[in-house]
């Protein structure tokens, strides 16, 4: 890769302290170890791990939802890490993050065109025809009908309130989109539509997705760099396929061995 | 082979207000220690129909007709005295989120107590001994995890936990309802791994509902496919699922 | 226990710094007792002067408020000026009629409002549950004067019970006076009562809802556990947390809630005695009546957190 990456992650590392829990001493708990990665621009990251990994820890210290110890935070060059809040605004727009329950945190009481439109009235862009008019394109870019904008965010389904959180996060139109398990909890037919629907827009706008998940067969469906993590660190990276094949670390040995198998299949995961 | 433990014949399921037909004659059953896989798209109504078949589901909002047999015991006649009984004893249900399926104030130990309280005259004692067995055969033999607040388990032992309290009085039939939808892969391999485990050692039947027919490998052949409301008998990995 | 402990010297903390505003406060309001005084022609300046050092009144602020509170650990709470006698006992005298009062009015009003609360969210469809809603709608929207003058004219034209004061003499405590006592309580108890109960209901009502329609006990209802065991062993230690709070509140309002009532009936409460000390500028007892509500109000909340420790292990855990 020539160009400079989208973002860099250079040396991260973050630690809590642990809740006081009968069964384990109190300690300083290491959350995110010397974490390094490069993302270039309209490609997919995909990082894997179980819960308590640290994938989630990571996905919030880049998007300065939560505070690193320590380390640098690069998006387009710039270190996010010291920046001031009010300088963080504009980049929220190039770096915008759905979670599992993005959906759960839209309010019932908006219609789903309010909803999408609400980041637009957020960052003040435009005027209330034009929010209106981006929000209904961004409604039918995730595969919605236009005449459900006026639903209550309550009459739609997992995967289409999901849709409708992807809608609200592509709205600004970013430049890195990271999914923390944005999928998981849907069903398989609805999550396979989703990512074809992230590949189709990726290959429209110059998108880049940091894609988190515990899933590898979903993984493998959605990108080819993989990188794994385990106790905070990233163990191994590379090509899924490679991976799948042969991976080198227990971490990812024992994500492969997780996935459900068909009888007579071979782990080629062709999902 | 006998007179199966569940059978179900014709049942509909129609939700009173929006007049939505959710099951449309649907009719299988399930031998002893059997295991049915039940497939299907979210929404295809595999939830309401677990629900339907502890009669769970409020009869003023929902129409249930057809015949649901346990041992030959009509549930959806049964006085609701009866019924009460036999759910959790002989029909009991674990659903998707164990999160949630807990209840946060109460500890662990209280949680399984209850159920055993609520079939079985038994003393504090015997009680207290038969819910650590329940735990153990879990694989939480830790005394700690009796006591335990629920805010202090992983999301793979409160799986295991609500395991312990749906089998602790031995249900015969147990129905699984995207019992991992909530877990990450590896932790569902391993509940996985110990449903199969108790399938053997309680001699379960099991009906397992899922949208992922891989994760019926190893537990049966047979499954139910809820389509438009109609159930199709299908091979759990024919070539009816490869498109899904 | 941290958890205990810090909301305690918290409470402490506020304690303190509530006496100190209100005395500062008070004391920064222009005039005192004997200011009427000085409309006296037959009086000199000098005379009053001499009465205000006397009492000690014309010390620096920071050595009152050290005398106050000494006089507060002796028991004395300062000075009423208006009746020459150590505040104490007369507050006393008057805090436990309002405290009888509000007491049993609030005992009540939570008695009904668990009662008829838990009974409407079982059967939410009954037609009792419809009425408990009814209830509930209409006596929130009756303004507490309204309602207090509506018994009051019932109370004249029926004579059921009487009307104002709380005793129709002053006699020893009785048997009989104790009756008394309780016939001159029907009414404003209930009014009072009245007034709280909607409020009560409501909540008990929403966060039983709640609690009745969480996965959990869904889930305990697929096991088969009995209807009334999921309601109060299930169902209602859940609804418990808003309910306990809402409970220290009304514990801490206990000095404060009745004032309105009190002044309606004649009831002769800590109400009455405010006002008056407040007009005339009795320093002490104004301040003492103001301290008196915030003890209330910190120990009802501190009584609802000591609640919730022990019934949450939620909160034990954090």
């Amino acid at each position: 890769m020539s160009s400079p990456p989208l973002l860099s992650v250079q040396g991260l590392h973050k630690s809590y302290r642990s809740p006081k829990r009968p069964f384990h001493a109190p300690a300083v708990l290491p959350a995110l170890i010397d974490i390094t990665l490069q993302l270039a621009s309209h490609s997919t990251l995909v990082l894997v791990g179980r819960s308590g990994s640290g994938k989630s820890t990571l996905a919030r210290c880049i998007a300065r939802l939560e505070a690193a110890d320590s380390g640098a935070v690069f998006f387009a060059g710039r270190n996010l890490m010291h920046l001031h809040p009010r300088e963080l605004k504009p980049i929220r727009r190039e770096l915008q993050i759905v979670f599992q329950h993005s959906a759960t945190a839209i309010n019932p009481l908006f219609t789903a065109l309010e909803a999408v439109a609400e980041p637009l009235d957020v960052q003040q862009i435009g005027h209330r025809r034009e929010r209106r008019e981006r929000a209904l394109e961004a409604i039918e870019t995730v595969g919605l009908p236009r005449a459900w904008a006026h639903r209550s965010s309550l009459e739609f389904s997992g995967g289409e309130r999901q849709r409708l959180a992807l809608a609200r996060a592509l709205i600004l139109e970013p430049r890195l989109l990271i999914l923390d398990e944005a999928l998981s909890g849907l069903d398989r037919v609805t999550q396979n539509r989703i990512s074809d629907l992230l590949h189709a827009l990726q290959q429209q706008r110059s998108l880049a997705y940091l894609f988190i998940t515990h899933d590898l067969q979903l993984a493998s469906r959605v990108g080819r760099e993989l990188a794994v993590m385990e106790h905070g660190r990233i163990v191994e990276s590379g090509p899924v396929a490679a991976i799948l094949a042969q991976p080198q670390s227990d971490a990812a040995a024992a994500l492969v061995r997780a996935i459900p198998q068909l009888p007579g299949t071979s782990p080629s995961l062709t999902a | 082979m006998g007179e199966p433990l569940l059978l179900v014949r014709d049942l509909c399921i129609r939700h009173r207000s929006s007049g939505r037909q959710i099951l449309d004659h649907v009719s299988f059953e399930l031998q002893r220690g059997e295991c049915l896989g039940l497939l299907g798209p979210s929404g295809a109504g595999k939830s309401t129909l677990a629900r339907a078949l502890l009669r769970l589901l409020p009869p003023a909002l929902w129409e249930v007709t057809g015949s649901i047999h346990l041992n030959g015991f009509n549930l959806l006649t049964a006085p609701e005295g009866e019924m009460r009984r036999f759910r959790g004893a002989r029909i009991t249900l674990v659903g998707q989120e164990p999160e949630l399926a807990l209840n946060p104030v109460l500890t662990v130990g209280t949680q399984i107590e209850e159920v055993l309280r609520a079939h079985f005259p038994l003393t504090a004692n015997q009680r207290r001994q038969q819910a650590e067995e329940a735990l153990a055969a879990v694989g939480l033999p830790d005394p700690r995890f009796f006591r335990a607040p629920i805010q202090e388990l992983s999301g793979g032992e409160r799986q295991r936990v609500v395991l312990a309290q749906a089998l602790a009085v031995r249900p015969a039939l147990l129905i699984l309802d995207e019992p991992t939808s909530a877990v990450d892969t590896i932790t569902q391999a391993e509940v996985l791994e110990l449903l199969k485990k108790l399938r053997d050692s309680l001699e379960l039947a099991l009906l397992f509902i899922t949208h992922n027919p891989a994760l019926l490998s190893g537990f049966t052949q047979r499954a139910l496919l809820l389509h438009d409301g109609r159930a199709q008998h299908v091979e759990p990995f024919g070539a009816a699922l490869e498109n899904s | 226990m941290p958890f205990l402990l810090r909301r305690l010297l918290r409470s402490l903390a506020l304690l303190i710094g509530v006496s100190f505003l209100s005395f500062l406060l008070l004391d920064l309001a222009p005039g005192d007792y004997f200011d009427t005084m000085l409309l006296n022609p037959q009086i000199s300046p000098a005379t009053v002067a001499a009465i205000r050092s006397q009492y000690g009144l014309n010390r620096p602020l920071p050595q009152e408020y050290w005398s106050w509170i000494r006089s507060i650990g002796r028991g004395d709470w300062g000075y009423s000026l208006a009746y020459n006698l150590p505040a104490a006992p007369l507050i006393w005298q008057r805090a436990r009629y309002t405290l009888l009062l509000s007491g049993t009015a609030t005992a009540l009003a939570w008695i009904a409002a668990l009662a008829l609360g838990i009974w409407s969210s079982a059967r939410p469809h009954s037609w009792i549950a419809a009425l408990v809603r009814t209830l509930e709608a209409l006596l929130m929207a009756i303004p507490e004067l309204v309602l207090a003058l509506s018994l009051l004219l019932i109370a004249v034209w029926s004579g059921i019970a009487p009307a104002a004061g709380a005793s129709s003499s002053i006699s020893a405590l009785q048997p009989r006076s104790l009756l008394d006592l309780a016939r001159h309580l029907l009414l404003p108890c209930l009014s009072l009562a009245l007034g709280l109960l909607p409020l009560l209901l409501l909540h008990v009502r929403s966060s039983m809802r709640q609690a009745l329609d969480s996965p959990f006990v869904n889930a305990a209802r697929a096991y088969g556990i009995r209807p009334a065991r999921l309601l109060f062993r299930h169902a209602l230690p859940v609804a418990a947390n808003p309910l306990i709070s809402l409970f220290g509140l009304s514990i801490g309002l206990l000095m404060s809630s009745s004032l309105v009532t009190e002044t309606v009936f004649s009831w002769p409460g800590i109400g009455s005695l405010m006002v008056t000390a407040i007009l005339d500028r009795d320093f002490f007892v104004v301040v003492d009546c103001t301290l008196l509500a915030a003890i209330f109000l910190l120990a009802g909340n501190f009584l609802a957190d000591l609640l919730l420790f022990l019934q949450d292990p939620r909160v034990r855990a954090s």
